[in-house]
């Protein structure tokens, strides 16, 4: 199945970065809109559920924000409580909210896409050094969590007179401190460890299991031919919203930010129908 | 080919007067597998360590270690891989595959090589089914094969173990000692390892020597070792020889000494075929007090979607009771033991107490228990937390010293005591609130021979004050010698419950070695003893 998040991490990253970008530069609102669109297929595609009502509420709350405190705009609407309510700032207060809610949706997807391996095959041909620290606190995080749950069961049935809320805290303080000096135990046996498998011996390589493809190289391509043209062209997309906002004209350039846009969604889909296909065949 | 030697080795910590090594003489033949054992204390992880360089303790160290057949040339740091007894803090890194990947990062190989070296180990040890999972996930036994493996992966030529498998269940225990094996026999990788229980470890060793207080006493084949352990009537050593060999020497064999149940079985079909049939009654139900706990109908789950980990479970519990609850690792046995004390309640089903009862719970790491930085001050507080005064208080630990055997430990750091030592400052903790129910996790985990009847005495002492004891644990034999009940948990209920001989008697796989050596000729003989005692000794 041809999937996006089976691309090379650099591929992937990249991609989000640079539709990041457009979204948070561009100023303009078909973008924005597009941008939008593009994210929820994607976040819909992806599979994932939770948050959407609160990127809903986001951009509910943004998008009256801004014509109840900006009053510039020459085509009023209605007055409330003696202050203007212009057209231009609620067109304003739509855009800033599309573009929030997409930046939003687009890094669940990031987050769901690029997992730590990703990340740490990404940084640890920069930084080896960073990306171990990452992984061993990956690694950290939910065994002291896990620790801490058992030791406060064990702790809070074991003194049942502590029912005060000083106490009650005074026993969370003991049981984090605790929580430390079991973690620093363990780590004099982890260093044991990490020294007997010859750690500081000789330079260190950051090995990642990811394959570099032709196809990888195309979608880097593609992406940083559309940061190109996006610098060169931007300009002629430039949308003013006040004193008067511009009219929507066509743009040859949104059919490509369509594309562009859609374009993890498009992949997704494209492996799920040859899959479907494939699989009736078989 | 002599791979490793060992000259005249003396090792002390500094500060400290006695010698912890005294005189070491060794010598590993290329491609063996040398088991080391000895009791606590001995030098055996002293002695494995000072082997591995990096891994060398700060010291006073005298004598010579040959390495691969040159004193001169020191070993690389490849050449030697290490395996440590606690399975979780070996672990580095987040994903099973960067952690095989590990020490080949730190050798510097191409990528290439690392994929290779990975994907070879992960198949040769049976990891692929695993090999994306995260390490928070997996259980013990599936961590330290992942510890193997990502010290193999190095391609040492000498292997280290310290006692690997003393943290883990019997099955995950004896999957490990066949990885081990196999690494020996089809890469040739030579092998030195400690070890205290000896049952499954000596089957696979091709010598073993034993250490007493920093010497070797004696080196050969086990059986040549078992015989000699026989003939000097080494008591502490004795508990950990295997069934076959205890019952040899318990019923006065003469010659070649059995070593494993096959061995055993012909040992006494061939000497006592004669006494057939001999059968030991069921001990007669011993004064059964009033009900204390009944549960009825219990299920579990931690999670809404999850699948129920207890179903339909019946179990009563009378007063006096030492029940032992046995089962393999993952069928719920610590979730009843927190159903038992409702500390968790089941969404099906009822648990009811008798009025006023009081529980305390010994988890399965012991050290949990503790708060402060040094026993004495964590018992302190206890008690004055318990609504004791300051005599009553000093009082109190003074008896619990006494009891719990904590002399001299009374200053220490908690985490500084060894297994059966915290476990022993753990209960005296636990002691101080005067539980009526005192329910044991797991506590034989790394407890050898000699802690688990201290631990048993312990038992029986808490059980003469009126105290009622639920044991769960996957270890059969210290189920069958020591407890009053056992009940067997398997798929979330219980499936079978009864006085030990007859609970023993009636399985066939599920029993100890001794009943598996004495089936057919005998009746209910589960322990060494009672083998002897129906042989006639």
């Amino acid at each position: 199945m041809q999937r996006f998040s089976a691309f090379h991490p650099l591929a992937s990253f990249l991609y989000f970065v640079s539709a990041l970008c457009v979204t948070m530069f561009s100023r303009n609102i078909v973008i924005a809109a597009l941008s939008l669109a593009g994210a929820m297929l994607f976040y819909a595609v992806l599979g994932l559920r939770g948050g959407i009502w609160l990127y809903f509420i986001i951009f509910i709350l943004t998008a009256l924000s801004n014509p109840l405190f900006s009053h510039n705009g020459v085509t009023v609407l209605f007055f409330l409580n003696g202050n203007q309510i212009t057209l231009e700032a609620v067109i304003y207060g739509v855009y800033l909210g599309m573009m929030i809610m997409a930046v939003l949706m687009w890094f669940s997807c990031y987050n769901d896409v690029i997992t730590s391996d990703k990340f740490l095959c990404l940084f640890g041909s920069v930084m080896p050094k960073a990306a171990l620290i990452i992984s061993m606190a990956l690694r950290l995080v939910p065994s002291f969590i896990s620790e801490g749950k058992e030791m406060l069961e064990i702790h809070s049935a074991l003194l049942p007179s502590g029912k005060s809320a000083i106490k009650r805290i005074k026993r969370y303080a003991a049981v984090f401190s605790c929580l430390i000096t079991r973690s620093l135990e363990g780590a004099a046996e982890r260093s044991d460890s990490m020294r007997a498998r010859g750690y500081g011996k000789g330079k260190r390589v950051s090995y990642s299991r990811f394959r570099f493809k032709a196809s990888d190289a195309i979608m880097i391509a593609v992406s940083l031919l559309w940061i190109v043209f996006m610098f060169f062209f931007g300009g002629a997309m430039e949308f003013n919203y006040y004193p008067e906002a511009d009219p929507l004209k066509f743009n040859a350039a949104y059919i490509i930010a369509a594309a562009y846009f859609i374009l993890p969604s498009l992949i997704n889909l494209w492996g799920e129908l040859k899959w479907r296909y494939l699989a009736s065949r078989i | 080919m002599e791979i490793l030697g060992v000259k005249n080795l003396k090792f002390a910590y500094p500060n400290e007067k006695k010698q912890a090594l005294n005189g070491i003489d060794l010598s590993v033949e290329e491609g063996e597998i040398l088991l080391v054992c000895g009791s606590s204390g001995s030098g055996k992880t002293t002695l494995l360590r000072l082997l591995k360089k990096e891994l060398a303790p700060c010291g006073e160290l005298q004598g010579e270690i040959t390495l691969f057949g040159n004193a001169e040339k020191k070993a690389d740091v490849f050449d030697i891989g290490f395996v440590m007894q606690n399975p979780h803090s070996q672990i580095v890194t987040d994903k099973v595959w960067h952690e095989l990947a590990f020490a080949l990062e730190n050798m510097g190989l191409d990528k290439n090589t690392i994929r290779l070296r990975t994907g070879e180990m992960a198949s040769f040890l049976g990891i692929s089914s695993w090999f994306e999972k995260k390490t928070s996930e997996l259980s013990g036994g599936q961590l330290q094969i992942l510890n193997l493996a990502s010290v193999m992966a190095m391609q040492p030529r000498i292997l280290l173990l310290d006692e690997p498998v003393s943290q883990l269940d019997p099955i995950a225990a004896r999957e490990f000692l066949n990885a081990v094996m196999r690494l020996n026999r089809e890469m040739g990788t030579t092998v030195i390892m400690t070890e205290h229980r000896l049952e499954d470890a000596f089957v696979l060793a091709d010598r073993v020597a034993v250490m007493q207080d920093g010497m070797i006493k004696c080196v050969g084949a086990p059986r040549e070792v078992s015989e000699r352990i026989i003939a000097e009537a080494d008591e502490e050593m004795f508990a950990s020889l295997p069934a076959a060999a205890r019952i040899f020497s318990m019923t006065g064999g003469k010659g070649k000494c059995p070593l494993n149940v096959r061995e055993g079985r012909a040992y006494l079909k061939e000497r006592f075929s004669d006494r057939a049939g001999a059968k030991l009654n069921s001990k007669e139900n011993e004064k059964t007090g009033d009900k204390l706990i009944r549960l009825k109908d219990l299920r579990f789950r931690y999670l809404k979607n999850s699948e129920d980990i207890i179903k339909d479970l019946s179990l009563d519990i009378y007063s006096g009771d030492n029940l032992c609850i046995l089962g393999a690792n993952g069928v719920g046995k610590s979730t009843l033991l927190k159903l038992i004390c409702s500390r968790i309640k089941p969404y099906m089903g009822s648990v009811k107490h008798k009025k006023g009862l009081s529980f305390a719970l010994l988890p399965q790491q012991a050290e949990m228990v503790f708060l402060k930085d040094s026993l004495i001050e964590d018992l302190k507080l206890t008690c004055l937390e318990n609504g004791l005064g300051k005599e009553d208080a000093e009082n109190k630990i003074d008896g619990l010293k006494q009891i719990f055997r904590l002399e001299g430990l009374l200053d220490r750091h908690p985490y500084d005591l060894s297994g059966g030592e915290t476990q022993r400052a753990a209960l005296a903790k636990l002691m101080i609130c005067r539980p009526d129910v005192m329910l044991l996790d797991e506590p034989t985990k790394g407890i050898d021979p000699a802690g688990k009847r201290e631990l048993a005495a312990l038992v029986e002492n808490m059980r003469y004050d009126g105290m009622t004891v639920v044991t769960v644990t996957h270890d059969i034999e210290y189920a069958a010698s020591y407890s009053s009940r056992c009940a067997m948990l398997f798929n979330g209920e219980i499936i079978s419950s009864g006085e030990p001989r007859s609970f023993f008697g009636g399985n066939s796989f599920y029993t100890t070695a001794a009943n598996r050596i004495s089936r057919g000729l005998f009746d209910n003989a589960i322990s060494c003893g009672d083998v002897a005692k129906l042989c006639g000794f």
